[in-house]
Formats: C-alpha cells, sequence, structure tokens
C-alpha cells in the first residue's frame, strides 16, 4: 500500500542544496533540492544509525581514465553522514562505492505547493 | 549462545582428526643458519666476507638492537644448553621438519624460512639479494630430499628487480610452490609502486605470495625502540605488522592489479574479522582516497587472500571464539598452518578439536589441506 507523507511546503526550500527535516509518524524523512528538483530519504545512516541528512552535502572525487589524476565533480548530490562520513547518492540511496549499501528513499512529489514523500 | 549458533548438525561433522584422508601444512619453517647460507655463497662473494665479519651472529646479520638475545638466553638451562628445540643458533634442515611433520600427523607442507623472515631488515641491497639467493639454493638443496615438503622461495624486497630475477631464476623448480616476502620491517610498505617488478614476476609464474610476520627486530617502525620487553614486542608484532602491510596492498590497488593470491602467516586469524570491517568501512566512507580499487576490500580479501591458523591464542577448553572467526572469515579462506618446528606449534588435533563441532567435515578437510593444495596448486 502506498504510503504518502507531507514533508513541507516549497516556500521552505532555500534554493537548490537546501533541505526540510521532518518526522513523519516517528521517523525522520529529509527533503533535499537538487537542481530544481525534490529527493526523498530517510533521515537514517545504515552504518550506525547516524542522523545521515544533517550532515554536508558533497560531490564527488574520482580519477581520471589514465587511474592518476584527482578530479572533483562539484555536483553535490552526495549527502554525508555527520557521523562517520559514509555517503549517499541522494537521488538513489545508494553508495558511490558499492550499490549494496543503500539507504531507504521515497518519490518526491508537489501537489498544490507541498513536497510529499511517496513510499 | 554463540557455540550454539555456530553448530553444525552432527551427520555434517567429522568425527576426529583420523578421520581426515590428509593434513596439509601451510606454514611450517625450515631453520638456516649463516653458517648454511655460507656454503650457498661464492668464495669470492662481497656478502660472505660481510657474513664472516659479524662473527655468524644472526642478531648482526637481520636485525639492529633486539632483546631476542635475553629470550634466547632465558630458554637455556644456564650452561648454553637448549631447553626449547627452537634455538635458532642450530640449523634444522627439511628431513628433521619432515620427520617432525610426519610425527604430528602432517602429511605435507609448505615451509619457510626462519632467519630470513627478518630479510626487509637487512640495510645493504647487495647483501640481502645474496642472502635471499644464497637461502634459496640451501633451501632446494634441503628439499631433494623431502618429498613431502616443498617451500617458498624468499626475496629480497629492497631491490625489486633483483627480486623478480631470483623469481625466474627458481620459479621453474618443482619444490619451489610460492614467494615468501618478508613481512616484518618491510618499508617502503608492500603496496608502494616501487615493488611492481616483484609482482609482475610472480603473477607471471604463476607463484602466490606469503607473507610471515617475525618479531624480535625492528619490525613494527618506531614504536618497537619504546618496548621494555620482548613480550612487550612479541604480543603485538605479529598482527599489526600484517594489518600495515594488507592496508597498503588493498589500498594501492595491489589485488585490482595483479592477479596474485596471498597467504598471510604468522598472526592467526583472530585480528581477520575485525580487520575487514575496518577497511570496509573506511574505503565506504573515504572511498575517493582509494581510487585504485573498484570494490570493496573484503571482496578482494575473500577472492585472493588466505590466512594460516598459527597461532591460534585461544582458551582452552571449548571456547568458541577460535571456531566463530573461521565462521565469520569464510572456512574457504583458511589454511591449516602449524609453525612446526617453533615452540607455539598449533598441532593438528587441536585446530580440528576446535572445529570439529562447527563446521562441516567438508570444511574442515578444506582447512586442513584442501585450501593449500589449491592455492599453492600442489
Amino acid at each position: 500500500m502506498t504510503e504518502r507523507y507531507a514533508i513541507a511546503d516549497v516556500d521552505e526550500f532555500d534554493g537548490d542544496g537546501s533541505r526540510v527535516i521532518s518526522e513523519v509518524e516517528g521517523q525522520e524523512i529529509a527533503v533535499f533540492r537538487h537542481e530544481g528538483e525534490y529527493y526523498a530519504l530517510a533521515n537514517f545512516c545504515i552504518h550506525q544509525a547516524g542522523p545521515l541528512c544533517e550532515g554536508a552535502l558533497s560531490g564527488s572525487i574520482s580519477t581520471d581514465e589514465d587511474g592518476w589524476d584527482w578530479v572533483y565533480d562539484d555536483e553535490e548530490r552526495y549527502i554525508v553522514c555527520p557521523w562517520h562520513g559514509w555517503m549517499f547518492d541522494i537521488e538513489t540511496g545508494r553508495s558511490p562505492k558499492d550499490e549494496r549499501y543503500a539507504v531507504p528513499t521515497y518519490d518526491a512529489v508537489v501537489e498544490n505547493g507541498t513536497v510529499y514523500a511517496v513510499r | 549462545m554463540l557455540d550454539n549458533a555456530l553448530q553444525v548438525p552432527e551427520a555434517d561433522r567429522l568425527g576426529s582428526v583420523e578421520d581426515l584422508d590428509r593434513i596439509v601444512d601451510a606454514d611450517a619453517q625450515v631453520q638456516e643458519t649463516p653458517e648454511a647460507l655460507l656454503e650457498h655463497m661464492d668464495d669470492s662473494s662481497g656478502a660472505r666476507r660481510v657474513i664472516s665479519l659479524t662473527e655468524l651472529r644472526h642478531d648482526m646479520i637481520y636485525a639492529g638492537p633486539s632483546s631476542y638475545p635475553l629470550y634466547e638466553y632465558k630458554r637455556t638451562d644456564g650452561d648454553d644448553g637448549p631447553v626449547a628445540e627452537d634455538d635458532v643458533s642450530e640449523t634444522i634442515g627439511a628431513a628433521e621438519v619432515a620427520e617432525r611433520a610426519t610425527e604430528a600427523g602432517i602429511d605435507d607442507g609448505v615451509v619457510n624460512p626462519t632467519l630470513n623472515l627478518g630479510l626487509s631488515e637487512v640495510n645493504n641491497d647487495r647483501f640481502a639479494v645474496a642472502l635471499a639467493s644464497a637461502y634459496n639454493d640451501w633451501l632446494l638443496s634441503q628439499l631433494d630430499d623431502c618429498p613431502n615438503l616443498v617451500g617458498n622461495a624468499v626475496v629480497a624486497p629492497q631491490h625489486p628487480e633483483r627480486a623478480a630475477e631470483e623469481i625466474d631464476r627458481v620459479a621453474d623448480e618443482d619444490d619451489i610452490v610460492g614467494i615468501q616476502l618478508p613481512a616484518s620491517g618491510l618499508m617502503p610498505p608492500p603496496g608502494h609502486r616501487q615493488y611492481e617488478p616483484l609482482y609482475d614476476a610472480a603473477e607471471s609464474n604463476d607463484l602466490p605470495i606469503a607473507m610471515k610476520s617475525t618479531v624480535g627486530n625492528k619490525s613494527f617502525g618506531q614504536q618497537y625502540w619504546w618496548a621494555q620487553s620482548f613480550p612487550e614486542d612479541f604480543v603485538y608484532q605479529h598482527g599489526f605488522v600484517q594489518m600495515r602491510n594488507l592496508t597498503s596492498i588493498l589500498f594501492e590497488g595491489i589485488p585490482e592489479q595483479y592477479d596474485i593470491d596471498f597467504v598471510i602467516q604468522g598472526a592467526g586469524i583472530g585480528f581477520v574479522p575485525f580487520f575487514t570491517h575496518r577497511l570496509d568501512d573506511h574505503y565506504l566512507e573515504l572511498g575517493y582516497e582509494i581510487p585504485a580499487l573498484s570494490q570493496l576490500p573484503s571482496a578482494y580479501l575473500s577472492e585472493s587472500f588466505y590466512w594460516t591458523t598459527n597461532p591460534m591464542n585461544q582458551p582452552a577448553g571449548g571456547d568458541p571464539q577460535f571456531a566463530a572467526m573461521v565462521n565469520m572469515i569464510g572456512p574457504e579462506n583458511v589454511l591449516f598452518g602449524s609453525d612446526l618446528p617453533h615452540g607455539v606449534t598449533d598441532l593438528p588435533e587441536t585446530v580440528v578439536d576446535r572445529l570439529a563441532d562447527t563446521v562441516t567435515a567438508g570444511e574442515l578437510a578444506a582447512v586442513m589441506a584442501e585450501n593449500t593444495e589449491r592455492v599453492y596448486g600442489l
């Protein structure tokens, strides 16, 4: 059965990179605004149950094709847990290093100026 | 209860050590002496001259200041009579190791050096290379008459190109089944790019790399120098040395770059679950600093790293910790290792006793023989 939670009005977001964390029925859900879209995921780090979505947003560092030069992609789509630094893609909920590690995500739906988390 | 949770059905269990088809030891040692190595050096060799100037004291060849001589003295009766059989001043050749292995119920084994486990700590590169070659020639002469033993050839990490040449030189010998890269005092650590020739040679000759940690030398960097006693050094060295080396090997991407099996010896298995989880944890946290890997460190450990059992370091009397560790690592990655002929030897029946109720008979047969046969291609 689909669950639908009202998280925030769109007016509460301060542009891209902002977030709202709301407690709904005993669980905290975070909605991030990123490049004009909204993404929702649980405020819960699967590592040691830290408040994942209270951490910083980050881009990603990788190496180029020759495996040597470090390249920083400044698209800040990764949420970094403030407790131990595990990071997850806010769109997919998955670790960039191993997709088996993932936090729960929700579909973020905007209706009549309200952002809902739907699952 | 932990032990109850681990138990396998009685029908799947091995009855006793006598029910095993065979036992293969992944970690025995011959014991070379400076005198023995001299016989395998040319008369005109500069290394031979240097060794002769040391008065053949192993501690003058392989290590700096150490409390090891005191430890050895304690193992005498006060009149230089040994009270243990592992006094490193005496040669223990392959025939004697084979005899002791047979007495212990071991059918076959892979031997490592003793003194040359300290080879990484020899400062002079020419000297180190000469010692490795002399040891390998001595080892081959020893193994000629021992059909049940094979060995790891030692290489001098001080000169990776010469180490590669040494691997190529001995790789075709039937009695050489792997390479011993002395783990203790290995600097820079083994993930460093300078070792690429060594890994290239091991891979191209399809030889696994064994790394056995030792003690009593300047093995673990500066912290060693503050050890007040031999036991203060001995307790932590083996495990910490291996964790330092393996972190380097993994995070610098050696198993991504090379198809080589690693056999980790001398530290037991107790540290492995802790270490594995810690590697994964920090990879998931700081993976952007570890670009050489494409999967979790634990995945590489499962694919190509093997752990020998000695020392078990477990309480006696049915304690379930050792069995828990084997199950956490996976019995397919654990190799029985005795450390014969040394005083802290774990005999086969001890290992079987600790595992008989908690791994299946098939898994126990793998731990006690088949895994080693597979890794070393025996």
